[in-house]
């Protein structure tokens, strides 16, 4: 009963933290901007994330080792430094987007300028990592993120027509008025936001941190193969939202607040307050990991001494890089730069990035000297080398997209 | 067990820093000159659009405040939101050059309708923020003018 409600535990909390400031925005733009034309995206990221995590997870449990330490090993330390150094700045840029985010949620409830509560919020993040424990941490705002499911309450309100949505998601092509390199540009977007890399460095250093066996193995499964495309159906529901609301008006999403409106309209304050507090807690829970991540990055390759269930003096050098990713990310987010834009650019740039550490923890879960008989399956690697190959071919045409659609603008 | 370290491979710094600089020049977007009558219209077309967008916004937001479905601290953020972008669209707008007479007299007629959109969001937030929903929603039907005027210009230039 105790492991039942513990594996339920780590599937809600798996949901309710699965969204970030990067998945709200780049939902929101791309339904009201192509309706559901590039769901498929999101569907592509989710069974990435899932082979993904999984991999690094079980990798974990089985080595005892985290993502960084292995890809050290195995490419060598001159590209692992290369390759440390790419996922760290892209760690380090969601951190600065995570951090305007919970800003923006908080500014949404207050109506006090976002720029006012970025020290706050770095402050919170900081002591929550100093000071809460990681199970506790991880638990209460994956479980507050669960108030975003009064979107999908807030969509089946709104009446929408349901085979017009499935229409739009199962015929995607380009709209008119829209061109190819944009469409294909978002759909990296969705991708990345997906996929983004913080999250397995989180997770399979969480399987470390709380020294999972191979008994727990199920429980990485649980939480990956249900909590993350459950969690990814929300990203829809956002999508599906703006798509019913603001596409019919030709509204273009710029802006957090307009993200809200469509619970807003459908279910009243109730709605509004719920999706506020799912929007902080997402967030927040989004500042805590990324800002771990970036720690965990840089004291796994150099291998230090990491982690929260050891006492912070054993692991100085790890809290102090901690917390100069969070003081420079604070910096970065009052430097007024556009959180949004941010956002978009850093989801765009984390797809970019992703075959740096996929490539080696595919190559990890194939070792038996490392997994045992716990190597990946034929099927398992059929799947993960095509993905493989996506992500390169994701990461080759990014910045080119990039540039040829002046940012999808 | 682990390899020696060496010296970092300069191409994977190269690149990271390249992957910034794009971050860092995409997200500022400046407004390329209008040459041609064209590129003029293309660009006012482009602004009335932005701030039909703004002005949609600001009449859903309306919507929300009649039925008192929000919270005036949310309605002020998403009224000031709306209005920041038809403005930043407006004063975008008119600091490009008008190649010619034509485009002069585009430019008067696009500007009277952003300066009218403005005006109904800004009459809009400043009630929001004075908690007035009465006042918030009085102003769909000013919101409501704005868009279809501005949905015409839009049509026109197509």
């Amino acid at each position: 009963m105790k492991k039942l409600l513990g594996v339920t535990l780590g599937i809600l909390t798996a949901i309710g933290g699965f969204l970030d400031i990067g998945d709200i925005v780049t939902a929101s733009v791309t339904g009201a901007r192509f309706r559901m034309a590039l769901a498929w995206a999101v569907v592509l990221g989710v069974v990435g994330i899932v082979i993904y995590a999984e991999m690094a997870g079980r990798v974990a449990t089985l080595s005892h080792r985290p993502v960084f330490d292995l890809v050290r090993e195995r490419v060598g330390a001159r590209l692992g430094l290369a390759n440390l150094f790419a996922s760290y700045l892209i760690t380090f840029l969601t951190l600065a987007a995570e951090v305007a985010g919970v800003a923006l949620a908080l500014q949404l409830a207050s109506d006090v300028n976002y720029l006012l509560w970025i020290p706050l919020v770095g402050f919170l993040v900081w002591i929550v990592i100093w000071r809460v424990k990681f199970e506790t941490m991880e638990n209460v705002f994956g479980l507050f993120g669960l108030a975003l499911i009064v979107m999908a309450v807030a969509l089946w309100q709104l009446h929408p027509d349901w085979s017009s949505l499935w229409h739009s998601a199962s015929r995607p092509g380009v709209a008119s008025g829209e061109g190819a390199p944009t469409y294909f540009y978002y759909g990296i977007a969705l991708f990345g936001a997906t996929m983004t890399p913080y999250e397995v460095f989180f997770f399979s250093s969480g399987a470390v941190e709380e020294r999972w066996q191979r008994s727990d193995l199920m429980l990485n499964r649980a939480n990956v193969y249900l909590g993350f495309p459950l969690g990814g159906l929300l990203t829809l529901t956002l999508m599906a939202l703006t798509a019913v609301v603001f596409a019919p008006m030709n509204i273009t999403v710029e802006h957090l607040s307009q993200a809200a409106l469509p619970t807003s309209l459908a279910l009243g304050k109730v709605g509004l307050a719920l999706i506020l507090v799912g929007f902080f807690a997402a967030t927040f829970s989004a500042a805590l990991e990324t800002g771990l991540s970036a720690g965990y990055t840089i004291s796994q390759y150099f291998g230090w001494q990491w982690g929260k269930l050891v006492r912070p003096r054993e692991a100085s050098r790890f809290h102090v890089v901690v917390l100069l990713s969070l003081i420079g990310a604070v910096l970065l987010a009052l430097t007024a730069i556009d959180p949004v834009k941010l956002t978009e650019y850093t989801v765009v740039l984390a797809a970019a990035a992703l075959p740096l550490t996929y490539f080696p923890i595919l190559v990890v879960a194939n070792d038996p000297d490392f997994m045992g008989d716990k190597v990946n399956s034929r099927l398992s690697n059929a799947i993960a080398s095509v993905y493989l190959g996506i992500l390169i071919v994701v990461s080759i045409a990014t910045i080119p997209l990039m540039i040829a659609t002046k940012g999808g603008a | 067990m682990r390899e020696p370290g060496g010296p970092p491979k300069s191409g994977g710094f190269l690149g990271a820093a390249a992957a910034l600089a794009v971050v860092l020049v995409a997200c500022v977007q400046p407004v390329g000159p209008a040459r041609t009558f064209d590129s003029y219209e293309h660009k006012a077309k482009s602004t009335a659009e932005t701030a039909l967008s703004s002005v949609e916004t600001g009449q859903l937001a309306a919507r929300t405040a009649k039925h008192d479905d929000t919270f005036a601290p949310y309605l002020a953020v998403l009224l000031s939101d709306a209005e920041n972008e038809a403005t930043s669209g407006q004063s975008t707008f008119d600091s490009v050059q008008p190649p010619n007479n034509r485009s002069d007299r585009l430019r008067d007629r696009l500007d009277a309708l952003l300066t009218r959109a403005t005006d109904a969001l800004s009459q809009a937030r400043i009630a929001a923020r004075r908690a007035d929903f009465d006042e918030v929603a009085k102003q769909a039907k000013p919101l409501a003018k704005s868009a279809r005027e501005l949905n015409r210009f839009v049509e026109a230039q197509r």
